[in-house]
């Protein structure tokens, strides 16, 4: 049966859908890129302001599956995880995490909830190891990696062009999926009991 | 620009021709790495028997450019040498490097040659940061690529699986152009 969408709480008691990113999400889902701040913007890893950027990032290739939630409050995505495997070779059994959160929503847990969807997936799939990579300065999202459990494995030297030209080093962080697993459904029912999913009279029609 | 084809002259004498690869190298190329030994096949990122995947591989990387060459002798390809890289994004300055030479080559002197072939594209491709992934105990490949000037970057624990299915450590190295 197909799990989704699913509501989940926020700290603040906002309501927050999550589902499976479509097709049809392309034009919002630019529209959520154009309205993050400039500096939240800063460190993705593409020009997500161009919208044939946004429609490449969609397509689906034959070399690697990409497994992607949006999060949405009141129809407008307020977040995006993506989960990249390769689907030959020897990472198949790995998963690139990016996770993007829109300003208004952050530091309520809405991350690790994305990421808790994804893991799911993730584990359905054969996934065994999930890494993301962060540029050095990116301190908050370190500092949520290690909370997870991810692990510095490889600094890369001058290894991403911002969006200014400017070259930056960036950490490869990996954890295995169960050890991130069990902190991820800690630190999510840590959480006042919010990030739990109740009921979701929508559900059926999915 | 860079003329081909080009003539390799082993330590031992023997005459390799260098030059890009075309579409008619496609099953030369899958034979090349089907006949790779066993060991040799334990070290590498996929499955090079299953040749639907090698094919699509060789022919196709979308959103990437790749430059590949190969060493021929005869009619057979003897040895393969690719840099590629994503065409857009915040790596798209990060060309990856990739080689593989036949048993019988290895220490002639080829990979050397190959890989500095790569770097005169690298500098054409405007790639500002060289990179090489390989099992943390593949010691022919770590040694080739130090001799490139590659450097450690990161060992992944288990990070890579083998054909077997057995997890192996991976190693990342690095080359600033």
């Amino acid at each position: 049966m197909n799990p989704y969408p699913k509501t989940v709480r926020l700290k603040s008691g906002t309501e927050i859908v999550l589902r499976p990113l479509c097709q049809d999400d392309l034009e919002s889902l630019h529209q959520f890129y154009l309205n993050l701040p400039e500096e939240d913007r800063f460190y993705l890893r593409t020009d997500v302001t161009d919208p044939r950027i946004v429609a490449m990032q969609m397509e689906d290739s034959d070399a690697e599956e990409r497994i992607r939630f949006v999060a949405l409050s009141d129809d407008v995505i307020v977040g995006t995880a993506v989960l990249l495997r390769p689907l030959h070779g020897w990472l198949q059994h790995t998963g690139e995490l990016r996770c993007v959160i829109a300003h208004d929503v952050q530091d309520q847990g809405l991350a690790k909830i994305m990421l808790r969807e994804l893991f799911q997936e993730a584990t359905r799939r054969g996934v065994e190891i999930v890494y993301g990579k962060v540029a050095a300065e990116q301190k908050v999202a370190i500092k949520i990696m290690n909370e997870i459990g991810f692990k510095q494995e490889a600094l890369r030297r001058d290894h991403q062009r911002t969006l200014d030209g400017n070259l930056h080093d960036v950490i490869w962080m990996t954890c295995s999926i169960s050890a991130a697993w069990d902190r991820l459904e800690d630190l999510i029912h840590s959480m006042d009991d919010q990030g739990r999913e109740f009921p979701n009279p929508r559900r059926g029609e999915s | 620009m860079i003329r081909y084809p080009k003539v390799f002259r082993a330590k031992d004498g023997r005459v390799i021709v260098v030059r890009p690869a075309t579409s008619a190298d496609v099953n030369p190329l899958l034979e090349f790495f089907v006949n790779l030994p066993e060991e040799d096949r334990l070290h590498l990122r996929v499955d090079v028997t299953q040749r639907e995947v090698m094919r699509r591989r060789v022919l196709s990387r979308p959103h990437w450019e790749v430059v590949r060459l190969v060493g021929i002798v005869g009619d057979q390809v003897v040895a393969e040498c690719s840099i590629a890289h994503r065409t857009y994004g915040f790596e798209s300055h990060v060309g990856e490097v990739r080689m593989l030479v036949a048993p019988d080559y290895r220490g002639s002197g080829l990979a050397t040659y190959l890989g500095r072939q790569v770097f005169a594209h690298a500098i054409m491709m405007d790639l500002e940061k060289l990179e090489a992934c390989m099992m943390a105990d593949d010691i022919h490949a770590i040694r080739c690529a130090e001799r490139l000037g590659f450097e450690l970057e990161g060992v992944l624990k288990d990070f890579a699986k083998d054909v077997q299915g057995n997890n192996r450590d991976l190693q990342i190295m690095a080359l600033s152009t």
